[in-house]
C-alpha cells in the first residue's frame, strides 16, 4: 500500500465512522495534538470527531537523511472524538485491518503509556499500540487540555504513518517508501530533510532564535491579554517551535527547559480559558439543542 | 453454600495496577464480607491486562442473623400500671419491636427495660449487589481516568461485568460508567479468539476463559513464563537478564504468554551492554541473554564478552503467527540498536575533553551561565571538600580529574538518546581515552545516589565528587533565589540535600558543612556577581535547608518523631547538626537503642522534671561544672548528695574526645544514676526545691540546671514525648 493510499483509507475509514476529514493545519508543530483541530476541540462540552493527517516538525530528531527511521519532518494521522466512544479500541482495530494488518497475523498489544504535554499543560492516559513491538500509535484519553479538565473526555488516536508504512511496504528505511506508483518518500522529502537538518544544527543563528521567542512570547501574551485565542494559540505555537530549533541547537540546558516551558505552559492555559469562554459567548453553537440549553444556563465552573 | 465470582473487564490495564490491585481487591472484599456477616472460605483474585477477578469459596446464602441487645429506660418510667407507658412504647418504637416483648431484668442501678433485637440475615445475592460497586470504586492507583461522559475513574475504562453466584446472576449496575455497565455472565475472551464466553457458573470461570484463550490465573501464567525463559537462557547456556520488575511486568502483559527467541546481528555487540539492555528491557520489555561467564564490569565500552546475540519475548499472539511476530520484533529492535551505533560513532569522533567545551553552549539555568560554568564550579567545590576531608593523595587526583570531566557526556549523541545512561556513557569514553580507572569510575558514580533507596558512590573519589555536584545544585540554584515549595521542586534540590547526607552517613565523613558553606558563599557571591549574593544569609538558609532534609530522612527511616526532634528539631543550633552531620545520627541512633531497651524513659522522666523546674534559676545553658556554681555546705538531704555525685560523674564524660565513646558513656552514666536522680523529688529523702532560704533554692536549682545542660550535650530531653 503506497503512502498516499494509507492516508486515503484512513480518511475513508475514519468518514464513516462519523468523522470530519480536516485538512493539517497551517504553522509548524511538533505533533498532530497541537492543531487547534485536537488542542481546543478537545476542551469544553461540545461533541467533536474529526481526522486528519498532520506534518510534523522536530528539529533535534533530524540526522540529515543519513538514519532510516528518523527525520525531523514527518507525518501524523490524527483521529479525535469526544466523548470517547464504547468499543474505540475495537473500531482502531478495524482501521489496521482496513490497512491489510490482520490482527491474527500478528502480535498487537496496548501497552501503558501515558501523554503528557508539559507545553500544553495537557495530559491523558492510555497505551503506545505494538505491532509486534513497534509502537505504530499512540492512543490517549485525554484528562486535562490547558490546565483544564476534559468534560466530557476525548479520545485521541495518532498514527506513526512512516512506521505503518515501512511494515506495510516491508521496506527497511523510510526514505524507500513509495509515496505513489512513482514516487518515493525519499524523492519528496530527502532533500529538504538535508537542508533543514543543516538548518537546525548549523545554520540557525540561536541569538535570532532567542529574539525571535521573546517577540512571538510577547505576541501571545498580548494576544491572550486581547481574548484573542485562535491567533494566541498561533503564537504559542510559534514559541513552541522556535524552543525546539534552540534544542537543536543545544543551548539549552535541562533547567534552563523547566523554566520556559513553564513559561508556555502558562501560555497555552491562558488560551485554553480564552477559548472555552469563546465558545460559551457563542452558546457552544456544537452541542444538540437540550444539551445547550442545560450548559448555557449556568455559568462553567 | 456457593462460590462466587466477580470479573471486573477492562481496556488494557498498565501492567503494575494489575498487579497491585489484586491484593487490594482481596482485602477490601475479605473485610467487607466479615463486616456483613457472610462466612466464606478462601478468598482469591487473579487477573489479566483485561480483567480483574475475584472468586470467594463456600459463601454462605445469607447473612448470619443478628441478635442484638438493648438496654431502654429505668421500669419504673416505662411500665404504668404494670402496662407499656409512652417511654417504653417509644423505646420499643426505635427498637422496632413489639412492646409487649421488652423483657425488665434488674442490674446493679435497679430494674430497666431491656429489648431483644433480632435482625435476620438478607440473602448474600442482595448483598453482595450492594456491595460490589463500592469494592471497584474503592480500588486505588496512580493515574485514574475518566472517560465518555462519566465520572468514574478507574486505572482504565470498565467494559464489562461478571457477577455470579454459582449459576445465578447478581443483577447490578455499575453507576458512573460511560455507559453504565450491567452485570451478566458475558465474559470476552483473548482479543484474538473468535469465542465469548459465556459463564454457567463461577466454578467454571477459569475453564471457559481457557477455552477463549485466556489463561486468568496471574500464578500460571508467571510460573509458565519463568520456566520458558529458563529453559531457553539454559539451552543457550546463558543467564537470563531479567530483573524481578520486569518479570512482573511481563506476567501482566499478556493474557496467553508464548515465547519468541529472537537474534540481533553480532555486530551490535560492539555497542556498550547498557545500551543493549536498556533497549531490549526498558524499550522493548525483552529478556537480554547473558553469557554465563560475563564479568561485572560497569566500564565496559562493549557486550563482546557479556552479551549473546540474541533475546527473549513473551508474545501474546497466535502461534501461527510466531514467525511474523519474530521478524517484526527483530526489526524494530534492529533499527533501534542502529540508531544507538550512530550515536557511538558520532561521540567517539571527538574527545571528552572536546565535549566538555561544548558544555560552554548549554545554559544551566538562568544567571547561572552554563554547563560548562557548572562544571567549573563543581571542579572549584571538589577542591574544596578535599581540603575539609582527608583523603589519600590518589584519591584526590582522582576526584579532582573526574570533577573536570563529569559532565562532559550531557551533549553525547548517546546520552541524549538515553538520559539514563548519564555518568554510565561518560566513565566510558574516559576510560576508552586512557584515563584511570579510578577516574572513570569517579564520574560513574558521581550520580549516585540516584535516590532514596540507591546505593552511594563505592569509591571515595567518586563520593568526593557526587558531593561537590549536590552542592553546586544547592548553592546555585538557592543562589538565584529559587526554593523547592510543598510539591514543587523542579530542581530536585531535597534529593541535593539528602544525597550530601546519605553520602557522608555512608562513608562515615565527618564534614563541617557550616564552614564549608560560609566559604562556598563567599565564593559563589564572587563568581556571580550579578546575583547580589549575601554570603552569610545564603549559607544560613542552606544549613537550614539542609538541618530540614536531615530531619525527613531519619522520620522516613522510621525513628520516633520525638526522638528526631529532641536531636535535630528547630530549637537545636545549626552548628551542632550540621558543623558534623555523623554526630547527629550517632545521638538518634544511641537514643533510639535507649527506648527499645526501656532505659530511656527513667531519665527522661528526671531530665524533663529538672529542665521544667530549672528556668526558674538563671544556671546558663553552657554551664556544665558543678564546681563553682554548687556548694555542697547547702544540702541539706542525701538526695542533694547523691545527685551532685551524679553530676560530678557525667562532667568528666562531656570530655571525652571521641564522641562515639562519649555519647554512650553519658547515656549509660544517665541511666545509671537515674534512681539516684529521682531521689531527688521523690522518696524518704526528697527535696523542696523552691523553699524559702533564696542561697538553698538557688543551690537547688542550679543542680538540676546542671542536669539539664549535661544531658543537653546528648539531646533536647524537653522534645521528648513519654
Amino acid at each position: 500500500m503506497h503512502f498516499q493510499d494509507i492516508i486515503a483509507t484512513l480518511n475513508r475509514f475514519w468518514a464513516d465512522q462519523g468523522c470530519l476529514l480536516l485538512q493539517p493545519y497551517d504553522t509548524e508543530k511538533g505533533a498532530g495534538t497541537m492543531s487547534p483541530h485536537t488542542v481546543l476541540r478537545a476542551i469544553g462540552p461540545e461533541p467533536w470527531a474529526v481526522a486528519y493527517p498532520e506534518p510534523c516538525r522536530r528539529p533535534t530528531d533530524g540526522r540529515y537523511g543519513d538514519n532510516p527511521n528518523r527525520a525531523q519532518h514527518y507525518f501524523q494521522y490524527q483521529v479525535l472524538i469526544k466523548p470517547s466512544p464504547d468499543g474505540i479500541q475495537e473500531t482502531y482495530l478495524a482501521s489496521l485491518e482496513a490497512l491489510g494488518i490482520r490482527q491474527r497475523d500478528h502480535d498487537i498489544r496496548f501497552v501503558e503509556d501515558n501523554w503528557e504535554s508539559p507545553t500544553l499543560g495537557a495530559w491523558g492516559v492510555g497505551w503506545e499500540v505494538w505491532l509486534d513491538g513497534m509502537e505504530v500509535t499512540q492512543f490517549t484519553y485525554f484528562q486535562q487540555c490547558g490546565g483544564l479538565d476534559c468534560r466530557p473526555v476525548s479520545i485521541e488516536i495518532t498514527y506513526g504513518l512512516e512506521r505503518l508504512a515501512m511494515y506495510l511496504q516491508d521496506v527497511e528505511s523510510i526514505w524507500e517508501l513509495s509515496w505513489n506508483d512513482q514516487r518515493s518518500y525519499g524523492d519528496l522529502w530527502l532533500a529538504s530533510e538535508k537542508g533543514q537538518c543543516t538548518y537546525n544544527f548549523e545554520a540557525s543563528n540561536p541569538d535570532r532564535l532567542q529574539q525571535l521567542f521573546a517577540l512571538y512570547e510577547a505576541e501571545a501574551t498580548d494576544l491572550v491579554a486581547a481574548g484573542l485565542p485562535a491567533p494566541a494559540l498561533d503564537y504559542v505555537l510559534k514559541c513552541s517551535h522556535t524552543f525546539n530549533l534552540l534544542e537543536a541547537r543545544g543551548v539549552i540546558s535541562v533547567t534552563e527547559r523547566t523554566a520556559t516551558i513553564g513559561r508556555i505552559r502558562s501560555l497555552a492555559r491562558q488560551v485554553a480559558e480564552a477559548w472555552l469562554q469563546e465558545r460559551q459567548a457563542l452558546g457552544f453553537p456544537l452541542l444538540g439543542e437540550a444539551a445547550r440549553e442545560a450548559l448555557v444556563a449556568e455559568p462553567l465552573g | 453454600m456457593a462460590t462466587f465470582l466477580l470479573e471486573i473487564g477492562t481496556e488494557e490495564l498498565p501492567a503494575d495496577f494489575a498487579r497491585l490491585a489484586l491484593p487490594q481487591l482481596e482485602q477490601q472484599v475479605r473485610h467487607d464480607l466479615a463486616a456483613q456477616r457472610l462466612p466464606h472460605g478462601l478468598v482469591q483474585a487473579t487477573g489479566t491486562p483485561r480483567r480483574l477477578v475475584v472468586r470467594v469459596a463456600d459463601l454462605h446464602l445469607a447473612q448470619d442473623d443478628l441478635a442484638e441487645e438493648r438496654k431502654g429506660p429505668p421500669a419504673a418510667q416505662a411500665f404504668v400500671d404494670g402496662r407499656p407507658g409512652p417511654a417504653a412504647i417509644g423505646f420499643a418504637n426505635r427498637c422496632r419491636v413489639d412492646p409487649a416483648s421488652l423483657e425488665v431484668r434488674q442490674t446493679a442501678k435497679g430494674p430497666f427495660v431491656f429489648a431483644r433485637i433480632l435482625q435476620p440475615g438478607r440473602p448474600s445475592a442482595e448483598v453482595l449487589a450492594e456491595r460490589i460497586p463500592a469494592w471497584i470504586t474503592g480500588l486505588q492507583g496512580r493515574r485514574f481516568m475518566r472517560w465518555g461522559e462519566g465520572e468514574l475513574r478507574f486505572s482504565r475504562p470498565i467494559r464489562w461485568l461478571v457477577a455470579l453466584l454459582d449459576q445465578q446472576v447478581i443483577p447490578l449496575v455499575l453507576e458512573g460508567s460511560d455507559p453504565a455497565i450491567r452485570s451478566g455472565r458475558i465474559s470476552r475472551g483473548h482479543r484474538l479468539s473468535e469465542q465469548t464466553p459465556a459463564i454457567a457458573d463461577a466454578d467454571s470461570h477459569s475453564a471457559s476463559l481457557a477455552a477463549g484463550g485466556v489463561l486468568v490465573e496471574r500464578q500460571q501464567r508467571a510460573d509458565w513464563i519463568r520456566q520458558q525463559v529458563l529453559e531457553a537462557a539454559t539451552a543457550a547456556q546463558a543467564r537470563p537478564d531479567l530483573p524481578e520488575e520486569l518479570f512482573e511486568e511481563l506476567v501482566d502483559l499478556v493474557e496467553s504468554p508464548s515465547l519468541i527467541e529472537g537474534s540481533v546481528e553480532p555486530r551490535f555487540l560492539a555497542l556498550p551492554p547498557e545500551v543493549l539492555s536498556t533497549v531490549m528491557r526498558s524499550h522493548q520489555r525483552y529478556v537480554p541473554l547473558r553469557r554465563l561467564d560475563a564479568p561485572e564490569d560497569p566500564l565496559a565500552l562493549s557486550a563482546e564478552a557479556s552479551l549473546l546475540p540474541r533475546f527473549l519475548c513473551i508474545g501474546n499472539g497466535l502461534p501461527e503467527a510466531a514467525d511474523t511476530v519474530r521478524r517484526g520484533n527483530e526489526r524494530v529492535l534492529k533499527a533501534r540498536l542502529a540508531d544507538a551505533e550512530f550515536f557511538l560513532e558520532a561521540d567517539r569522533a571527538i574527545t571528552c575533553e572536546q565535549r566538555r567545551q561544548r558544555l560552554a553552549s548549554v545554559t544551566f539555568a538562568d544567571g547561572l551561565g552554563s554547563l560548562l560554568d557548572r562544571s567549573d564550579r563543581l571542579h572549584w567545590l571538589c577542591g574544596l571538600l578535599l581540603k575539609h576531608l582527608s583523603l589519600p593523595p590518589e584519591s584526590q587526583v582522582a576526584a579532582l580529574r573526574a570533577a573536570h570531566l563529569c559532565k562532559h557526556d550531557l551533549v553525547s549523541q548517546m546520552v541524549g538518546e538515553f538520559p539514563e545512561l548519564q555518568g554510565v556513557m561518560g566513565a566510558k569514553y574516559a576510560l576508552a581515552e586512557g584515563e584511570s580507572r579510578d577516574v572513570a569510575l569517579a564520574v560513574l558514580e558521581h550520580y549516585l545516589p540516584r535516590g532514596a533507596s540507591d546505593q552511594p558512590p563505592a569509591s571515595s573519589a567518586g563520593a568526593v565528587v557526587a558531593l561537590a555536584e549536590r552542592l553546586e545544585l544547592l548553592l546555585s540554584i538557592y543562589a538565584k533565589g529559587e526554593r523547592p515549595s510543598g510539591s514543587s521542586d523542579p530542581y530536585a534540590l531535597r534529593r541535593a540535600g539528602n544525597g550530601v547526607l546519605q553520602i557522608l552517613w555512608e562513608r562515615g565523613w565527618s564534614l563541617d558543612l557550616v564552614s564549608l558553606l560560609e566559604q562556598a558563599t563567599a565564593h559563589w557571591a564572587q563568581r556571580l556577581p550579578e546575583l547580589e549574593i549575601e554570603a552569610p544569609a545564603l549559607a544560613a538558609e542552606l544549613v537550614e535547608a539542609l538541618r530540614q532534609r536531615m530531619v525527613s530522612l531519619f522520620d522516613e527511616e522510621g525513628f520516633d518523631p520525638d526522638l528526631v526532634q529532641a536531636v535535630a528539631g528547630d530549637g537545636v543550633p545549626a552548628q551542632r547538626l550540621l558543623g558534623d552531620p555523623i554526630d547527629g545520627r550517632q545521638r538518634l541512633t544511641l537514643l533510639a537503642h535507649l527506648r527499645r531497651d526501656g532505659q530511656l524513659a527513667p531519665v527522661q522522666a528526671v531530665v524533663q522534671r529538672a529542665a521544667r523546674l530549672a528556668v526558674k534559676g538563671n544556671l546558663p545553658a553552657d554551664v556544665l561544672s558543678p564546681a563553682a556554681v554548687v556548694d555542697p555546705a547547702l544540702f541539706s538531704s542525701a538526695s542533694e548528695a547523691g545527685m551532685l555525685q551524679v553530676l560530678e560523674e557525667l562532667e568528666p564524660i562531656l570530655a571525652v574526645r571521641n564522641p562515639e565513646v562519649r555519647y554512650r558513656e553519658l547515656a549509660s552514666k544517665l541511666a545509671e544514676g537515674a534512681v539516684a536522680l529521682s531521689a531527688f523529688f521523690d522518696g524518704a529523702t526528697s527535696v523542696m526545691v523552691m523553699c524559702d532560704d533564696p542561697a538553698v533554692r538557688s543551690n537547688r536549682l542550679n543542680l538540676l540546671g546542671l542536669l539539664r545542660n549535661q544531658a543537653g550535650e546528648l539531646a533536647d530531653f524537653s522534645r521528648l514525648s513519654s
